[in-house]
């Protein structure tokens, strides 16, 4: 019996000590999206510093779901990407640092989202990914929210994995290495649902403006999951 | 009794620790090669290849999810009734259903020698019941149907 108790504090420990990495609230850390409110977030074609050219596509087409499920109205990034191209607007680097009104009268857009991948490549046996990500208001011009992710999806066999999300998304991962191109493209999901973890919820989750003391991780994260 | 005493201790705590969230939506099936929903995989291989079939399976799943809502909402996700509505009102959509949807993907839709009527009118209700369902979509939905009533 006394075994027992001694292995339940250290595992009690353990899940505390995991739960301290969550040291912020979403109310301290993104107070503007709750100022602004934004409904309609419209995803902008991701900003590709890296070498790997699909990095791009891999992101824009995983990006809607993680926010779609957070509560928002997310513009299809494919119908966007149509009007992206017929409006020679296709390239977010040119509207990172200007205005971004003109999203808010075109599209109806409250917010729009910039993704930038300054890295993303094999190393060792899984796929480094380095992105940052920028939600910006088109009434005010103000960055609403912004988090980077430096992420390793580590694809060898062994299963040491964490718990929480990360062991959730983990899972998600493993098992699921079949191809090259799959394991880009988990690298891709994962690293979406990382960084729109903390997202304040949008108008269609309850919780809509009434989650500001939910613990957040900090706004750079860097991990490394399998 | 101290099994029961273990397990209900880490139910307790894992419970506490990682709140999962219901789903909002039914965005397909979950593919467990693929471990992701139906919808992420047939997106990604459709706007990756371009490919007559993975329009047809794209359109599929979009009639599914249409027919088919779900999760702690009970409606279609944000964006599908959209982006069916456009897929259905591509002009070389039709064509390409016709040449390439397999006898079960037909059955969908019905088994027809033109799709173009079916399609257009499915197609501009899709993007009014995008509208319907989710508003703040008219701004950009609008000018869609308006210009594809025109054609």
């Amino acid at each position: 019996m006394k075994k027992l108790f001694i292995i339940l504090i250290a595992a009690c420990s353990l899940c505390f000590a995991s739960c301290n990495t969550m040291k912020h609230t979403r109310g301290e850390l993104y107070p503007k999206m709750y100022e602004e409110k934004p409904v309609t977030l419209l995803v902008m074609p991701p900003i590709n510093n890296s070498n790997n050219v699909e990095a791009k596509e891999l992101l824009y087409t995983s990006i809607s779901l993680p926010l779609a499920e957070a509560g928002y109205y997310v513009i299809s990034p494919h119908l966007a990407m149509e009007i992206f191209k017929a409006e020679s607007a296709y390239d977010a680097e040119n509207f990172l640092d200007q205005s971004v009104g003109m999203f808010g009268k075109v599209f109806g857009a409250d917010a729009v989202i910039f993704s930038v991948i300054d890295e993303w490549k094999k190393i060792g046996f899984g796929i480094q990914t380095k992105l940052k990500f920028i939600i910006k208001s088109t009434r005010t011009n103000e960055i609403l929210f912004d988090r980077t992710c430096d992420l390793y999806l580590n694809l060898s066999d062994d299963n040491n994995y964490g718990g929480g999300l990360v062991g959730a998304l983990a899972n998600v991962a493993v098992s699921a290495i079949n191809t090259a191109l799959t394991d880009h493209i988990v690298a891709a999901r994962m690293c979406n649902w990382f960084v729109f973890e903390d997202v304040p919820q949008g108008k269609y989750r309850a919780e809509h403006q009434q989650d500001q003391e939910t613990p957040a991780r900090d706004k750079n994260i860097k991990t490394s999951v399998k | 009794m101290k099994k029961l005493l273990v397990v209900a201790f880490f139910a307790v705590l894992f419970s506490s620790c990682g709140p999962k969230k219901a789903m909002l939506y039914n965005w397909g099936n979950y593919k467990s090669t693929e471990k992701a929903y139906d919808y992420e995989v047939l997106m990604y291989d459709y706007y990756h290849t371009q490919s007559p079939s993975s329009v047809c399976a794209l359109l599929c799943q979009y009639a599914y999810m249409v027919k088919h809502p779900g999760g702690a909402r009970g409606i279609v996700p944000p964006g599908i009734c959209a982006e069916y509505g456009y897929l259905l009102l591509s002009p070389d959509t039709p064509q390409i259903f016709l040449d390439h949807a397999t006898k079960q993907q037909k059955e969908i839709f019905g088994d027809l020698s033109d799709y173009g009527a079916l399609f257009r009118e499915r197609g501009l209700e899709m993007l009014q019941k995008e509208m319907e369902l989710y508003p703040e979509s008219a701004v950009f939905i609008t000018p869609l149907v308006k210009k594809f009533s025109q054609q």
